[in-house]
């Protein structure tokens, strides 16, 4: 018999010598009872205290709600009027300045952290110290930031001491709208760091060393070995460190609001689309529009994510895929 | 392979494993650069510490002079004394490392356990699962800020640590579930089929063969949220509203306008809140090491 006749006679008699297909069907329906029992505690959560407010939230998106007396539907009053003369100019300055400052911040971060976690494998006496030292910036908040960021940005704080040494004369990073994002940028890659620093760390304990020691036999050069083995490796931890650094890099708050005492001074030059929110939520009380802003936003960066997760079939690489 | 190092703990793949014959002093010279680079970059992420840690012993119209000055002149070491007899700090102390220990137990548990669902275990409709997941991380707080707080407020759990604590113990929250799936994902597939083919339940293969290959994930888990849980500072603001049942954050950050902006009792208060955070990472961060030795599993 031919190959391609066996491979035709093959169909209807020798499938009875595989497993039947309900016996495979029986052990995808035990793994996917065990997969909802894994995700179980998540997806009571999510039920008991997630969906509840999300759903809340999504439908005071369309009503005048400003916790006095009960919500009015409006339609799509609040829709329209981010785009109304009023506050059509400052949600537009709110978003160019969350873009311009995402858009700087987010490579910065993981080119230094991924950077940083390379130089913290290394072998040398001490690493523990020096591991704790890079972490620091992380670990230092609240109250306390405002006074060391004055000092370090200042007119004649840390920062312009340091580029006076190479003759620059450096502004008042915190006044000059010119310069108040920058501050804010080199705020959020000194403190945002060390998490992604510690993730590809973490990464880098899992690279069997056999690869890189065979790849170093066969006389790859150590710029060889980083991109054809470490990276590709690294790819899992990569890809989080950048969905989740762009979703927090379109949500900066915490810094701009500490700079700026929520004010988005100086000329709105700091207000960005989150404060923005925060501001229509808690200062002037208007639950309805300050719901349909996040909402935008949230719709936004959910699409990005898609595009990313979408994206990511082509560039990163699973072990346990593979 | 025979020849792992397993002194080599830090996981540099040193090449020195198999080019071992290069001689003592030349391997020692040839890192006087990487020294030299981890201290000057250590000095320059060490800074804002050293200025607070100094500014917790100035005056305070010391601490609001510019300038780089680092010695405290005059020395106060009674600003500490004046911030812990200013407020009930025993109890903030207690209250936050109640709300962060409790609460990253939960989030690291629960967050590896449903990460391993997510990553591991095929099933019909678990990427939409998992994007239904992501996206709860994805809204702005704000907008969740006022539903949240009515939930809690109707169970009657405000002004109790419970909204601050049980939810890390639902699924330990997205940002952690993605990251140790991430982890997971990276791990053979065939110790999974292995183990299956030897007869282990899927909560033995999760928890005895797995869970163990990603420590140094969990480790980072754990700091992350312990330091999360430490700082924060609406959670504890939004739900314990009493003087008493509040944080470190949430109390400090009220010094401010109590004593009539004294920034130096306010920073000897800072420092002493920094402190077990920083043991703690220290202490941790040994756990960020190469585990199992994985390369014996062929594909």
């Amino acid at each position: 018999m031919t190959q391609g006749a066996r491979r035709l006679s093959r169909s209807p008699r020798d499938r009875r010598l595989l497993p039947r297909p309900e016996h495979i069907g029986r052990l995808a329906r035990r793994e996917e009872r065990w997969f909802y029992m894994f995700i179980a505690p998540w997806l009571i959560g999510f039920i008991l205290f997630g969906i509840g407010p999300i759903l809340a939230s999504l439908t005071l998106s369309f009503t005048d709600y400003d916790l006095g007396g009960m919500p009015n539907f409006v339609g799509l009053d609040n829709f329209t009027r981010m785009v109304d003369p009023v506050q059509g100019p400052v949600l537009a300055k709110a978003v160019s300045n969350t873009l311009f400052i995402a858009l700087l911040v987010i490579p910065l971060q993981i080119m230094f952290g991924l950077a940083l976690a390379l130089l913290l494998n290394q072998r040398v006496h001490g690493m523990p110290v020096f591991r704790t030292a890079f972490y620091l910036p992380t670990v230092v908040a609240g109250v306390a930031t405002i006074m060391i960021w004055t000092w370090i940005l200042g007119s004649d704080g840390l920062l312009n001491q340091v580029l006076s040494v190479f003759g620059i004369n450096g502004p008042a990073w915190l006044r000059d709208p010119s310069t108040i994002k920058l501050g804010v940028v080199i705020m959020m890659v000194w403190g945002g760091t060390g998490g992604m620093m510690l993730i590809f760390l973490a990464g880098l304990q899992g690279i069997p060393h056999e690869l890189l020691d065979a790849a170093a036999v066969d006389g790859a050069s150590a710029f060889q070995r980083f991109w054809h083995v470490t990276l590709p490796l690294l790819t899992p931890q990569l890809f989080f460190n950048l969905v989740l650094g762009i979703a927090g890099g379109l949500a900066v708050f915490t810094e701009t609001y500490v700079l700026s005492a929520g004010s988005g001074a100086p000329a709105n030059e700091s207000l960005t689309l989150v404060m923005y929110i925060y501001n229509q939520l808690l200062r002037n009380v208007q639950v309805g529009y300050a719901s349909a802003v996040a909402w935008v936003f949230t719709i936004a960066v959910v699409i990005l994510t898609a595009f990313q997760f979408w994206g990511s079939r082509h560039w990163v690489y699973y072990e346990g895929e593979g | 392979m025979a020849s792992h190092d397993p002194r080599d703990q830090a996981g540099t793949g040193d090449r020195r494993v198999v080019t071992g014959r290069r001689h003592p002093i030349r391997r020692l010279t040839g890192r006087i650069p990487i020294y030299v680079l981890l201290i000057g970059l250590s000095c320059l992420f060490v800074l804002p510490f050293l200025w607070q840690a100094s500014a917790a012993f100035k005056s305070n119209a010391q601490i609001l002079e510019p300038g780089l000055n680092l010695i405290p002149d005059p020395f106060r070491p009674e600003n500490f004394g004046k911030a812990l007899a200013a407020a009930p700090f025993d109890r903030w102390f207690f209250n936050t490392m109640f709300i962060a220990v409790l609460g990253t137990i939960g989030a690291t548990l629960s967050s590896a356990y449903c990460a391993y669902g997510f990553a591991i275990l095929r099933a019909r409709g678990s990427r939409y699962w998992f994007g239904l997941c992501l996206v709860t991380i994805l809204i702005p707080f704000e907008a969740l800020l006022i539903p949240e707080y009515i939930v809690w407020a109707k169970l009657g759990w405000v002004n109790t640590p419970l909204p601050l604590i049980l939810p890390w113990w639902l699924g330990g929250g997205a940002f952690n579930i993605f990251l140790m799936r991430q982890f997971f994902k990276g791990l053979p597939r065939d110790l999974v089929d292995a183990a299956r083919v030897d007869g282990a339940s899927e909560f033995r293969i999760f928890a005895q063969i797995m869970l163990p290959l990603t420590v140094p994930a969990l480790t980072v888990v754990a700091v992350f949220h312990f330091i999360f849980l430490w700082n924060d500072f609406l959670g504890p603001l939004v739900y314990l509203q009493d003087t008493n049942a509040t944080t470190l954050p949430v109390g400090l950050s009220g010094f401010l306008s109590r004593f009539s902006r004294q920034w130096s009792v306010l920073m000897a208060g800072s420092l002493m809140a920094l402190i077990p955070v920083v043991i703690l990472f220290a202490v941790a961060q040994r756990y960020i090491v190469r585990g199992i030795n994985l390369a014996g599993v062929k594909k």
